[in-house]
């Protein structure tokens, strides 16, 4: 097996579609007909994908290329790119945890804030840019817009 | 005819009704820059100011600012790789591609002059449907309607990788998007289908927060992963680049056209939504492509690769105009508000606004046409200053991308769920990037699967197995094996000559 | 126990309120948020913008009224939200009409009791119809009843009147109908009958009577709520005679007589209920709400919470053999 994580993302997928034939079980036939016949060729696919990948073929360097789609960088020294996805993956992911937490209206210009200083840019531009991104979020989606935010979990265990 | 097409013109033209426009077109533009606001919500949000307006006033008000959201949406995909509209998320795979070889001027240029021509392209089919308008629109019952989604599913073929293996991701990313279709009621009896057991789902998935980060966060870790600008160390070409662009959309004028009329036509047909004719026009771009080095530069910035969804985003609203005007039935989300707008300043929709009130209809023609070409003139200024974003530290922008694409997708259903679907799907996309599964077929699934499920029930319901008969269903099948057959072909071409490297790059 | 909990609060409410209503509240200053259960563009946010803009005129203190829109599982969450937001009169919601029935047969995501929301009312009705092909020969129920042929009906699906209206005619009132469901929505419905493939097709009459004006089709039948214009057609009740039926045909229609309903917040203070009441009355009847409401296609008739309530009251008492039958019709959606 070369690409470990190339078999388990299409056994995963390959899973995925079992567990979405299971639940068609019990279904009338006007709700099942559809998942059914798109999920039994996705499965099929699936392990087929996930067999060839164990078997160590992950298709050459050309066939099985995408016909029309990005490619990823690949310049960069591998382990310093692993470190950078993993490191970017969880820069959104504390966005996310932060809108939960303490809203939008805090956490936008904070990340930018935190992102920039992480990044070793100034505390000036910080500020100026955090400042933007914060006054540019309530004039749009809270003064035009009326959109609903959620006030953050923090705030609202506060008393908002 | 003629002398109401000039009645129209001179209305258009009157001080009133162009300031009206002007200030419709700066709106518009804004909205489609913006991911997170779309073209159907704001002109819900404008509605009421049209109370008080004259029917040209308003028409040239409201469509003036939708005729430029499809084409300044395409800005925000070719220079940040976030969809700024859920139409535009195709000139993604090129455009930005462009942009990251620090063309983005050029991709820009390109993108806005096939909007340009998509967009008189559907205005004139506007104008030239007026008197086969009924017979067209009535042609396309529910039989004709799943027969054309499984054309469009067809494409995934198209869309595929190279080689055999390419084949089985290809398909097999296409059924995973047809799986994604199914989430939320089903079609016949509203049976909840994989609702995970939230309100969220129960209307199914939202095309743009899966768009928003099925493209836009795979794109922004590996921005992250280079730690350069958007173009990297390439020298972002200056003025050159944009007029280059414009060149390009001349040098492939034929596909340009041809784009454009796929466009028109998806647009006529109410029930195909707005999101499926950029990806017909795109995997139609791709079978341009003559050999197979040629066939690998897109994805990778193929300029035809931005023509096509440009063209074809922009000629579909002319088209979607005429099932609207002509039936009273719309044929978007967006153009269903545009109705609302219609009854508002006194105007039923139907036969008469082609008999009794041609000049109205007449000049939404020219609205579509004027704007455009307001927009394009104004964006040809700006382009090149938008160009050098592409220039600015990955680390600055990393930021705002992300946030922008939060609220690009919080804005759809102003819910958190909004957000978590974005982040699944970017989680998703990225894997299939890097596992080398091809994104479009997936997306052409999820924008055809509801369609073909549902009008296959109706088809079955209503006429039993003798739809299969129909003339039209049969030209529709016909034309999806041609489909398939061709892309096979394309295939084996390429096996043919296997050694050819794509050095060079498709210019 | 939740039962009497309930109503011991009811009552609790009703006594207290005299005495919390003493001062007349103003809102000066104040910004009331009016949440839509939809996204922008359909009837429910379209008359909540315009009733959003005439409000501040008739409330006390002239607040800044804003809608917000809350969209998800047929405004489900927009009513589980308001269920819960501060009862002071900043937050008000509109939302789907079908909600109280969606209460009826126990849907599971409702977390909501409609009787204990402080109900402002509703100011438009909405009037369903069944019509048809005008180039077809069926004028009357009785046609259609002894048709010889099943006359087809399009319809989206389960929980929309496109679809509930005609199979309870169906049904019940034994018309020959054959209904061909899953069409994405009414405007799609409309074009199927324009190129024949369906015969007809039930709905707002507000939606289709453009195409009555145009001689595309012609009502046979309507449901209970009404407009002067059709008056003078049969109800779908007139067709039955037996009273369970007549009562099962009342309870899917009765959420069209409160067709844009408005509420506040449980425990909402009596007095400013009552400032709503008057604005809304004030608001359906102002000259140029009026002209503006009825472009935009809306039947104007100011339900007050008061009659909306004891409506939601008859309705949530419904014998259990009706809300049986009407089960088996009937889903939320």
């Amino acid at each position: 097996m070369r690409d470990r994580n190339a078999f388990l993302f299409s056994a995963g997928i390959a899973l995925v579609g079992l567990w979405a034939l299971w639940q068609t079980e019990g279904w009338a036939i006007k709700s099942w007909l559809y998942p059914r016949v798109i999920l039994l060729p996705l499965i099929a696919l699936a392990v087929a994908e996930a067999a060839l990948t164990f078997r160590g073929k992950d298709g050459g360097s050309r066939e099985g290329q995408p016909a029309a789609d990005i490619e990823l960088e690949s310049t960069v020294d591998p382990a310093l790119a692993v470190r950078r996805t993993w490191l970017a993956a969880v820069w959104i992911l504390g966005l996310f945890l932060a809108v939960i937490l303490i809203g939008f209206q805090a956490a936008v210009p904070l990340f930018v804030l935190a992102y920039l200083r992480a990044h070793r840019e100034g505390w000036l531009l910080g500020l100026a840019l955090a400042a933007f991104s914060a006054l540019a979020f309530h004039g749009l989606f809270v003064y035009l817009l009326h959109l609903p935010l959620p006030p953050g979990l923090l705030l609202r265990m506060i008393g908002r | 005819m003629i002398e109401a097409l000039l009645q129209a013109l001179v209305e258009v033209l009157r001080w009133d009704a162009l300031s009206f426009m002007l200030i419709g077109i700066a709106l518009g533009f804004w909205v489609g820059l913006l991911p997170g606001l779309g073209g159907g919500t704001t002109l819900a949000l404008m509605l009421p100011f049209v109370y008080r307006m004259e029917p040209v006033q308003a028409f040239a008000f409201l469509l003036g600012m939708h005729a430029v959201v499809a084409t300044t949406g395409d800005i925000t995909s070719i220079l940040f790789g976030i969809p700024g509209e859920g139409t535009a998320a195709a000139t993604i795979l090129d455009g930005y591609a462009m942009s990251k070889k620090g063309e983005a001027g050029r991709a820009l240029g390109a993108s806005l002059m096939s909007s340009l021509i998509g967009a008189i392209l559907g205005a004139l089919a506007l104008l030239l449907a007026i008197p086969v308008v009924r017979p067209l629109v009535l042609a396309f019952g529910s039989p004709e309607l799943f027969m054309l989604a499984i054309l469009g599913i067809a494409f995934i073929a198209t869309l595929s990788a190279r080689g055999s293996r390419g084949m089985l991701r290809g398909f097999l990313a296409g059924c995973l998007g047809l799986f994604f279709a199914a989430v939320g009621p089903d079609p016949q009896a509203g049976h909840l289908r994989y609702t995970l057991g939230t309100l969220y789902l129960w209307e199914g998935l939202d095309l743009v927060p899966v768009l928003v980060g099925f493209f836009a966060i795979p794109e922004i870790i590996d921005l992250a992963v280079r730690g350069t600008a958007i173009a990297g160390r390439a020298h972002v070409g200056r003025l050159g680049g944009v007029f280059e662009g414009v060149k390009d959309a001349f040098r492939h004028f034929w596909l340009t056209i041809r784009c454009s009329i796929i466009g028109a036509y998806i647009g006529i047909i109410p029930g195909l939504g707005g999101g499926v004719a950029q990806w017909i026009a795109y995997a139609h771009a791709t079978q341009s492509a003559k050999t197979p080095a040629e066939r690998e530069g897109f994805g990778r910035g193929d300029v035809r690769g931005v023509l096509g969804p440009g063209a074809a985003n922009n000629s579909k609203e002319g088209g979607a105009l005429i099932p609207t005007v002509a039936f009273g039935v719309p044929g978007s989300s967006a153009m269903a508000i545009l109705l609302g707008g219609f009854l508002l300043v006194g105007l039923t929709p139907g036969p008469e606004m082609l008999t009794r009130h041609l000049t109205v209809t007449l000049s939404m023609v020219w609205t579509i046409v004027l704007a455009n070409i307001v927009t394009v003139a104004a964006s040809l200024i700006f382009l090149n200053h938008l160009a050098r974003l592409t220039a600015v530290r990955g680390s600055i922008l990393i930021p705002f991308l992300v946030v922008l694409t939060f609220l690009g997708s919080y804005t759809n259903n102003n819910s958190l769920g909004d957000i978590v679907v974005m982040l699944a799907f970017g989680a998703l996309g990225y894997a299939m990037v890097r596992f080398r599964w091809p994104r479009a077929p997936l997306v052409l699934g999820l924008v055809l699967g509801n369609i073909a499920e549902r009008y296959l029930w109706i088809s079955v319901a209503r006429y039993g197995a003798s739809w299969l008969g129909r003339p039209i269903v049969l030209l529709l099948l016909a034309l999806t094996l041609g489909v398939i057959v061709s892309s096979l072909l394309q295939q084996r071409r390429s096996r043919v000559q296997p050694k050819v490297e794509a050095a060079a790059g498709a210019g | 126990m939740k039962v009497i909990a309930a109503v011991l609060l009811v009552i609790f409410l009703f006594l207290a309120a005299p005495a919390m209503g003493q001062q007349p509240p103003s809102f000066a200053g104040k910004t009331v948020t009016l949440v839509v259960g939809y996204n922008p563009g359909g009837g429910y946010d379209q008359i909540a913008r315009i009733i959003a803009r005439y409000l501040p005129k008739y409330l006390p203190g002239s607040p800044t009224v804003v809608v917000q829109n809350m969209p998800g599982a047929n405004s489900i969450t927009a009513a589980n939200h308001v269920y819960g937001a501060r009862p002071d009169g900043l937050t008000l919601g509109a939302f789907n009409r079908n909600l109280i029935l969606g209460q009826v047969v126990k849907v599971p995501a409702i977390r909501f009791d409609m009787s204990k929301f402080a109900w402002i009312g509703s100011p438009a009705t909405e009037t369903t119809i069944l019509a048809i092909r005008a180039d077809l020969p069926h004028r009357t129920p009785a046609d259609l009843i002894a048709a010889k042929e099943a006359v087809i009906v399009g319809a989206t699906g389960p929980g929309a009147s496109t679809y509930d209206f005609p199979l309870l005619l169906k049904a019940l009132a034994k018309f020959n109908l054959r209904i061909i469901s899953g069409y994405p929505a009414s405007g799609d419905i409309m074009l199927a009958v324009e190129r024949k493939e369906v015969d007809g097709r039930a709905g707002s009459y507000s939606s289709i009577k453009p195409f009555i004006d145009r001689g595309l089709v012609r009502p046979i039948v309507r449901a209970k709520a009404s407009v002067p214009a059709i008056a003078q057609l049969p109800t779908d009740e007139s067709l039955v005679s037996e009273a369970r039926s007549k009562a099962v045909m009342s309870l899917r229609s009765v959420p069209e007589q409160l067709g844009r309903p408005y509420l506040l917040p449980p425990g909402t203070p009596a007095a400013i209920v009552r400032a709503y009441w008057d604005a809304f009355t004030k608001v359906t009847q102002d000259k140029e709400f009026l002209a503006e409401a009825d472009k935009a296609g809306f039947e104007i008739e100011y339900v007050r919470g008061d009659e909306a309530m004891k409506i939601v009251q008859s309705v949530l008492n419904s014998p259990s053999d009706v809300v049986k039958i009407f089960q088996q019709f009937f889903s939320f959606n």
